[in-house]
């Protein structure tokens, strides 16, 4: 990226230390953005990245340090500050109201900022800076009816339109296809051409890689390193990151284990989903005993539809599901769960636990009514106790203890308790959906470990993820879907991610 | 729902009810010195009137019955994330089915005969409370509107039964015949007028809370009341447990409705219960749906409706219609009360989050900041 001018500094964070009980989330952090850079701040989840921003954007107050535009130093109590000095901050989630068409969306944004426009400069402002950074976004289309990369786009043109000279996007990439990351790439660049300073919020590396002029390796909150794009690889930055756990990321391919018999097949598969529509149209797929099958696919793509299916969650509206040979499409979701289906779900938090309960409540919620949790439909309470002490002990489960509501744990640790409900009796079947969906690298790793457990162990096996990173690491056969159908199906040695990739957008694209 | 999170600490649960009780007397207060009552003068023979005597006492404790086994019915079903709004109707049939047994049942001795009335009563009740229940589990109408037109129905037959065919022979007033002596709850405090079904509700408040805190059944309600896509995943038929809940809950207040047929009154009266069913709402929330809280707050209702009465007789000028003011006041002060602590604990969670250690918790943690949300 040689046609950078290295002009002086836009914005320095200087020794910026933040404390929350119990941990230290910024151990004195500096951090340095020039005119027409873009900058990434790299580190795992937990590394201090988020907190950072924050106290850049006023969502919180550092205990030390300073903030420094050029050479002066200002105070950021709140964004509306931040916001002042021509800060933008592009979240994870979208601040985005569904039923309102983007252009309303803007001009309510911006009369939140304290600027008021009409309407048709609202429409007029989306059109233009759609057509000057290429993002393809209509003013007048309702949000909801948006692709999650169009609605990430209607997002920066939110944050763009206030004309800032820093731009902080978070995770920007996390839930876009290959194509769109590219896109987005595109549109960085565009935006640190003509001088902005973008800040690159991130923990996937080669998309960092493509993009960035500066990277800044964050881990336990505190500084590891800062460096050129030049001196960065892949395996560096993972060292950075992680320290010594990098040793594990390159073990962690088995070698493929001989798949036996189909245990779980679909034939024909049809589920409807949430709107009415017809999310899952035809699937045919097995699984097989000792191995993996990954299913790779978009969001809206119809992989969780077809695991809810399969789990008993979701009815079918026109196929065969047989176990073993035995048709289970009409049975509930405790009759296959009694047959040896383990199912973790989409959306842990939604779908999986339920928060408000322990985790050893949580934990014995499908077997609470066999021995020896409960007698006569009275809870034993020691039984219950302890089969939660064992599993917190044997997963993993970083808690206080087990009478601790599961809404307080860490997403890892909720994913863990999910994990050891799901598979501590060893079932036949394992349907995971989006098993490490916002987990961080450790938290992953150890996810994928228990998968690879299981499959070694005889189950089958079904990882449906957006992840193509995780799906070439760990499955050993892939299954793409798209718009509710199986585009292909790839062997997971041979495969490259451009093939699964194309696969996965239409290759019509 | 997310109003009636049981999950917040004891300062909350405790402080907040008690804090609007508090703030309802104090504007009730300032409303009657504006109006040139003296409010003290009022609630001291409010006070007497509920607590100043052993038969004051007797009569708050009857006034708490009828209320308490509704609450408890709607609280128990609320923790299973239902609105049973029709424990008033379910209270009409138990009664009435406790009548019925009284009237037309077998001649049996008497703990037995009672016995049979009062589950009577609650299979009544239940049968009143599962018919939403089946509705909503099934073709998933809202309890809610289908729980409160069941009121009706059951006040209307309760109406045409105790007018014409079970009206007391010889009688214009619309009560059946005296219940028979066999199934008479007996006086269990000489020289008041507290009957044994005193003893019935207190225990099966003692089984409400245990069952809901200790068994099978108690924890897959909890469940699917705080999360019911989470306890499908996880095996629960949220319809079996729909269907249960709403039984169980309109089985207390119908049990409730033959207490007072075999209790207190001694028979079935038209238009006996003046909205228990419906102030127990209002005591379910004031107690946050638990069991002890709810014993608190149902007793705070059977005071005052015995304080109202004796103030009708002593204080000059002041009306006992302060007495429903008094509770909606602190039920809408609860309500205000946990809104802002609930107000208060997202803004610290949002902040918390963008905080960030979990900054990448995409899909699980956002759901308290993510939809509508302008970008502030």
């Amino acid at each position: 990226m040689g046609d950078v001018k290295h002009e002086g500094p836009l914005l320095r964070l200087e020794g910026i230390t933040k404390a929350y009980p119990g941990v230290l989330a910024n151990d004195s952090v500096s951090f340095e953005l020039r005119v027409g850079e873009v900058h990434a701040l790299l580190g795992e989840n937990g590394a201090g990245k988020s907190t950072l921003m924050g106290i850049l954007y006023g969502l919180q107050r550092a205990d030390a340090g300073r903030v420094l535009f050029g050479d002066e130093e200002v105070a950021i109590a709140e964004p509306r500050d931040a916001m002042a000095l021509g800060v933008a901050y592009v979240q994870q989630h979208f601040s985005l109201i569904p039923t309102l068409s983007v252009a309303e969306n803007l001009v309510l944004a911006l009369r939140f900022g304290g600027r008021r426009i009409s309407l048709r400069d609202g429409a007029a402002t989306v059109r233009e800076l759609s057509a000057r950074y290429g993002l393809g976004v209509e003013p007048d289309v309702a949000v909801e009816r948006l692709s999650v990369g169009e609605q990430q786009r209607a997002e920066l043109l939110k944050a763009l339109a206030r004309e800032p000279r820093v731009l902080i996007l978070d995770e920007p990439s996390s839930l876009l296809s290959p194509d769109e990351v590219q896109r987005l790439g595109t549109v960085i660049r565009r935006l640190a051409a003509e001088g902005m300073g973008v800040i690159l919020i991130a923990h996937k590396l080669d998309e960092v890689l493509a993009v960035v002029d500066r990277i800044t390796v964050l881990r336990r909150g505190r500084n590891v390193r800062t460096l050129v794009r030049a001196q960065a690889t892949r395996e560096l930055l993972g060292e950075l990151m992680i320290g010594d756990l990098a040793a594990r990321v390159d073990q962690q391919r088995a070698p493929r284990a001989a798949a036996g018999d189909d245990v779980l097949e679909a034939l024909d598969v049809s589920v409807g989903g949430d709107r009415g529509q017809t999310a899952v149209d035809g699937v045919s797929l097995a699984l097989r005993r000792g191995e993996i099958l990954g299913v790779a696919g978009l969001q809206g793509s119809g992989q969780v539809e077809l695991v809810e299916a399969l789990a008993g969650v979701r009815p079918l509206t026109g196929g065969v599901i047989r176990m073993d040979g035995r048709d289970i499409g009409a049975l509930g979701v405790r009759a296959r769960r009694r047959l040896g289906i383990g199912h973790i779900p989409a959306d842990r938090r939604r779908g999986g636990l339920v928060g408000d309960l322990t985790i050893a409540e949580n934990l014995t919620l499908p077997v609470a009514g066999e021995r020896p949790f409960s007698r006569f439909g009275v809870i034993r309470r020691a039984a219950v106790n302890d089969h939660a002490v064992e599993l917190i002990e044997r997963f993993g489960v970083r808690t206080p203890g087990p009478a601790v509501a599961v809404a307080a744990l860490s997403g890892g640790n909720q994913q863990k308790v999910v994990i050891a409900r799901e598979l501590w009796r060893q079932p036949s079947v394992v349907l995971a959906c989006y098993p490490t969906w916002g987990l961080d690298f450790a938290a992953a790793a150890a996810v994928h470990e228990e998968l690879q457990r299981q499959r070694d162990a005889g189950a089958a096996v079904l990882l449906a993820s957006m992840d193509l990173d995780e799906l070439l690491g760990i499955a050993d056969r892939i299954v793409v879907m798209q718009g509710g159908r199986v585009a292909g199906e790839v062997d997971a040695d041979a495969a490259g991610a451009e093939e699964i990739g194309l696969l996965m957008g239409g290759a019509a694209r | 729902m997310r109003l009636l999170r049981t999950r917040q600490g004891t300062l909350v649960a405790v402080g907040v009810p008690i804090l609007s009780v508090a703030l309802a007397l104090v504007v009730v207060g300032v409303l009657l010195a504006a109006n040139g009552s003296d409010p003290v003068a009022a609630y001291r023979s409010m006070v007497s009137a509920a607590f100043g005597s052993t038969f004051a006492l007797s009569t708050t404790i009857i006034k708490t019955l009828p209320r308490l086994l509704p609450a408890l019915g709607i609280a128990l079903a609320l923790r299973a994330g239902l609105w049973n709004v029709g424990a008033e109707g379910q209270i009409y049939v138990g009664a009435l089915a406790a009548a019925g047994v009284a009237l037309f049942g077998p001649v049996v001795a008497f703990p037995i005969a009672a016995g049979l009335a009062l589950l009577a009563a609650a299979a009544a009740g239940a049968a009143w409370g599962a018919i939403p229940g089946a509705l909503r589990a099934r073709r998933g109408i809202s309890e809610v509107i289908t729980s409160l037109m069941l009121v009706y129905v059951a006040i209307h037959l309760t109406n045409y039964l105790v007018e014409g065919p079970w009206l007391a022979s010889g009688s214009t007033f619309p009560a059946t015949d005296p219940v028979p002596i066999e199934l008479r709850l007996p006086i269990i405090w000489t020289g008041t007028l507290l009957n044994a079904g005193a003893l019935v509700v207190l225990g099966v408040t003692v089984v409400v809370a245990f069952v809901l805190g200790r068994t099978v059944f108690g924890l897959q309600l909890r469940a699917i009341g705080a999360n019911d896509r989470a306890s499908r995943v996880a095996g629960l038929s949220v319809g079996w447990v729909t269907v249960a809940a709403m039984a169980a809950s309109g089985a207390l207040a119908g049990l409730a409705g033959g207490i007072e047929v075999l209790g207190a009154r001694g028979r079935l009266i038209e238009g006996f219960s003046p909205g228990y069913g419906f102030e127990a709402i209002a005591i379910a929330l004031l107690g946050r749906l638990n069991p002890l809280g709810i014993v608190g707050a149902a007793l705070l209702f059977g005071a005052l409706d015995a304080g109202g009465a004796g103030l009708q007789t002593t204080a000059e000028g002041v009306s006992s219609a302060i007495v429903p003011i008094t509770e909606g006041l602190a039920v809408v002060f609860v309500l205000i009360g946990l809104g802002i602590v609930e107000m208060l604990n997202r803004r610290r969670e949002a902040r918390a989050m963008l905080a960030g250690s979990q900054s990448s918790e995409r899909a699980v943690t956002h759901d308290s900041v993510a939809g509508p949300v302008v970008e502030a």
